[in-house]
């Protein structure tokens, strides 16, 4: 299930056992169905000679340690960062690892590789999987020896003795095989680790630079079709009619077949599939189709009106979702006022690798390759979508080519099932660009009104936050209307600043697209309207930024529950984000020497319960084109298990959130999205990328996000530079 | 006949589409996927290969043009992944999920077949028709000026 249907229930908290039958696996799972489940051998013997204490390591008696990442790799160092994990309490030798890519499989727990999660949920499940392990094969080679396991010790794949002797893993599986599973092991302190929080190449580098590694759109399977769709141009549209005659002539063409559109929470358009025996014939066959279409009923959003509609919609009471003090009162006290609305547009994926997937219908079953970041998902949508078992749908994970929350949706694994099962035959469909962009789930564009006041000692007086975004809700339920508490949990109500009298206030508006969740989702919008507004009342309360708010941080703060969980561990913390700006004002040298023309800006984000602090260098040119020199970035994301990886989601981060800043804009037209590829929907390139640099605060803190948090603060610390630099302040994006 | 060579080896292109572009008769015709698609407009250099030692975007070129050149793909760079630009990728940790990384790479020794010592605006200039959504210009930039300077120190081509 997917993290956001999951917080729909996520205070169902439920301990369950499940026994699986027909195999040796007992399945326990913790507190809530979010954390991974501590995995159990069966009592009774296991049949191979293989060791399997869990489904995350497997040791045969010869050759490789099959350690299993059940987490989608899209860059961000998942099938490392997992493997080290098992590999540091495992005590083995990293030359020693054959890394296996698990497929969809409830035993692993949570697959769904979004939110900012892969480290923060397995941290602990992965260390303890790993030292049960080793666990048992000390204990097998003691029993061996005829010694105390505590006269052993493991290291780099084997187990000694205190006299010398030596046994490999491969040598003890059998036996470690047949020993209980240990309920409770201890784990290495943070002073002993020897994998945990050094740097770690990725493992697939080397494949990656010499052309080998395989990802979704490279998958090919035996006597598979491959297809290219013409879908609706706006979402619910029908097919009117298909001409397909000079399409059939096209040589390698095979079929033309429609398909249905299939609706939540699956979302797929209807469209028109040309099926060849070649990906180029597929291209070339459906640009000679002839397809007309009926759009869907109702109004259908244009662009050219978002202003009047969004503002509109901002007019609205709006439903409270934080509500503290009096706002009359704050009004009263307040000697500085301001109101600003800050607008934000749709925005779509565009990750390097365009969606594809093949899949296999047979009878009773299905089989699917995919670059999924959402693997169980997909599989109960097929498995629905089918009426077989999901034990009968097997999804292959194969390497992503960039995600960004777009891999999550199930839709174009679905169209693929549903292909497969009209032709009764396996098939890849391939995405081109132009569909990426044109059939996405957007990033909600968003309208916010936010108006707040200084009291006589530059206090915030009052603060009222109204957002107008569609809710990501809609793609589970088709009536939903109104954002959820998460969302605006996302920025908005979470807003970590003393303020007695407050408001956030979410407005409705609807959509004529799909909308979903882009890195870093609806921090995007919500952190450029607080930061641009704390810059607003720190220019009124005459006083530098950082100080500004740090002054406001240092004061108890309305506790304030984030997004995703109730855990005290991750409640926002202010001294941590107090330090990250402390560290940011000097890392960066803030304020002390700019060159002149540039101006320096500062923002600030806690988000996926880390904290960023960022300083951004930029100047504006005579044409009023943005140069962007420098990024300095400081980062509290806990414990940190692969340093070099997390300082690369921070670089990127900050090319992701420039893209954003600078480039970044769906419109539509009837419904229709107007932009088609990159030259229409441009992104940062490297002439335009500035030098960034990263600090990680090394901490002893329990690991949280970093995939995501690097976006939120580049965007407004980017329109505080434009200001300082002697431009204007930008309340809207994006800004070329 | 008419063939293009692809890394010293000759493929026949008579049967296919003279259309057809070269990336999908690389790909799927060649089997040789590490050179990929990312846009079908050579507008993100994702599909970089080398025709005739000249970094060009495959997407965009029809068989009937590619027809007797010596074409170099990722596959071909090296024998065994040791181009220096392969080895400063790896060691400064370059790609992050690594799907641009074949044209970025095969558009780089492009540069440095022509450049033995570029500056880092003539590396922005050569670079920048080739995207990476996962933000690893800073890498890719380090990674180009290391392989250039071991380039130079052991005169390796």
């Amino acid at each position: 299930m997917s993290r956001v249907a999951n917080k729909i229930n996520r205070r169902n908290f439920l301990q369950q056992s499940i026994v699986f039958s027909g195999s040796s696996l007992v399945l326990c799972y913790a507190n809530d169905l979010l954390f991974p489940p501590v995995l159990h051998a069966a009592e009774t013997k296991q049949k191979s000679s293989s060791f399997k204490p869990n489904v995350f390591i497997e040791i045969p008696s010869s050759g490789k340690i099959n350690l299993i990442c059940h987490r989608s790799e899209m860059g961000q160092g998942a099938r490392t960062s997992m493997v080290m994990l098992l590999a540091e309490e495992l005590e083995v030798d990293w030359q020693d690892i054959n890394i296996v890519q698990g497929g969809a499989d409830a035993s692993y727990g949570d697959q769904n590789t979004d939110g900012s999660t892969s480290v923060r949920l397995n941290y602990m499940a992965l260390r303890k999987a790993g030292a049960s392990a080793r666990s048992m094969l000390v204990q097998a080679a003691a029993n061996r020896w005829n010694v105390k396991p505590a006269d052993c010790y493991a290291k780099a794949s084997k187990v000694f003795s205190k006299t010398g002797a030596a046994l490999t893993y491969n040598e003890l599986a059998a036996e470690a095989a047949k020993l209980p599973v240990p309920t409770n092991v201890a784990l290495k302190e943070k002073s002993e680790f020897q994998v945990i929080g050094k740097d770690k190449e990725l493992v697939d580098a080397k494949a990656i630079t010499a052309g080998k590694a395989m990802y979704g759109i490279d998958t090919k399977i035996p006597k598979m079709l491959v297809a290219s769709l013409e879908r609706s141009p706006s979402v619910g549209g029908k097919i009117k009619s298909v001409n397909s005659k000079a399409t059939l002539q096209v040589k390698g063409v095979q079929k033309v077949v429609t398909l249905d559109a299939i609706p939540q929470p699956v979302n797929t358009n209807a469209s028109v599939a040309v099926v060849a025996n070649n990906y180029w014939a597929a291209l070339k066959g459906r640009e000679k189709l002839i397809v007309e279409w009926t759009p869907p009923k109702g109004a259908q959003e244009s662009s050219s009106n978002y202003e009047k509609e969004l503002t509109s919609a901002l007019d609205q009471p709006g439903h409270a979702m934080r509500k503290e003090g009096n706002f009359q009162d704050g009004k009263k006290a307040a000697k500085v006022n301001v109101q600003k609305q800050y607008y934000t547009p749709y925005l779509v994926h565009a990750m390097m690798e365009p969606l594809a997937c093949i899949a296999y219908v047979q009878r009773g079953r299905c089989e699917v390759w995919a670059p999924t970041q959402d693997p169980q998902r997909a599989q109960k949508a097929v498995a629905d979508f089918l009426k077989i078992p999901a034990a009968k749908v097997q999804i292959h994970i194969t390497l992503l080519g960039g995600g960004f929350g777009r891999k999550s949706q199930p839709d174009f694994i679905l169209e693929a099932v549903a292909l497969s099962q009209k032709l009764k035959a396996p098939v890849k469909i391939i995405w081109r660009r132009e569909d990426e962009v044109k059939h996405g789930f957007y990033h909600a564009q968003a309208m916010q009104r936010i108006e707040a006041g200084l009291d006589a000692n530059n206090n915030i007086a009052y603060w009222r936050h109204k957002t107008a975004f569609p809710t990501i809700q809609k793609v589970f339920n088709p009536k939903a209307l109104t954002a959820a508490d998460w969302e605006l949990g996302m920025g908005c109500t979470d807003m970590p600043y003393d303020v007695k009298n407050i408001e956030c206030l979410a407005c409705d508006t609807p959509s004529s697209v799909r909308i979903g969740w882009l890195r870093s989702v609806c921090h995007v919008f919500h952190a450029f309207a607080v930061n641009s507004m704390m810059d607003e009342l720190s220019a009124g309360a005459k006083m530098d930024p950082i100080e500004f708010r740090l002054k406001l941080l240092k004061r108890p703060t309305t506790e304030v529950k984030p997004d995703f969980a109730d855990k005290p561990e991750f409640r926002f913390n202010s001294k941590r984000m107090a330090r990250v700006m402390e560290e940011v004002r000097q890392f960066a040298k803030w304020q002390k020497g700019v060159a002149k023309g540039r101006g320096q800006g500062f923002a600030n984000h806690y988000s996926f319960f880390s904290y960023v602090a960022m300083v951004v260098e930029a100047s504006m040119a005579k044409d009023n084109k943005v140069v962007v020199h420098a990024v300095h970035c400081v980062a509290d994301c806990g414990v940190v298990v692969n340093p070099d990886t997390v300082k690369a989601q921070l670089e990127g981060a900050v090319i992701f959130g420039l893209s954003l800043a600078l480039h970044g804009k769906i419109t539509l037209q009837n419904g229709v999205v107007v932009q088609s590829n990159f030259d229409d929907y441009p992104v940062v390139r490297m002439e335009e990328a500035p030098k960034i640099h990263i600090k990680l605060i090394d901490s002893d803190e329990i690991p949280t996000g970093i995939g995501e948090p690097g976006v939120p603060p580049v965007a407004p610390a980017l329109c505080a530079a434009i200001q300082a630099a002697g431009g204007k302040r930008f309340t809207q994006l994006p800004l070329v | 006949m008419a063939e293009v060579r692809i890394n010293s080896k000759a493929y026949s292109v008579d049967k296919e589409d003279p259309e057809m572009p070269l990336l999908w008769f690389i790909r799927e015709v060649v089997g040789l996927t590490g050179t990929k698609f990312g846009c079908g407009k050579g507008l993100c250099g994702a599909c970089t290969v080398h025709l005739n030692g000249q970094p060009i975007r495959s997407c965009s070129l029809p068989l009937s043009a590619a027809a007797g050149s010596e074409i170099t793909t990722i596959e071909g760079l090296s024998a065994d992944g040791s181009h220096p630009l392969q080895v400063a990728w790896q060691t400064l940790n370059v790609p992050q999920c690594g799907y641009c990384q074949p044209g970025q790479l095969m558009n780089a020794a492009g540069l440095l077949a022509q450049n033995a010592n570029p500056s880092e605006g003539d590396i922005d200039s050569a670079m920048s028709g080739n995207i990476c959504r996962c933000g690893t210009y800073q890498r890719i930039k380090k990674g180009i000026l290391m392989a250039s300077e071991n380039m130079r120190r052991t005169g390796k081509k």
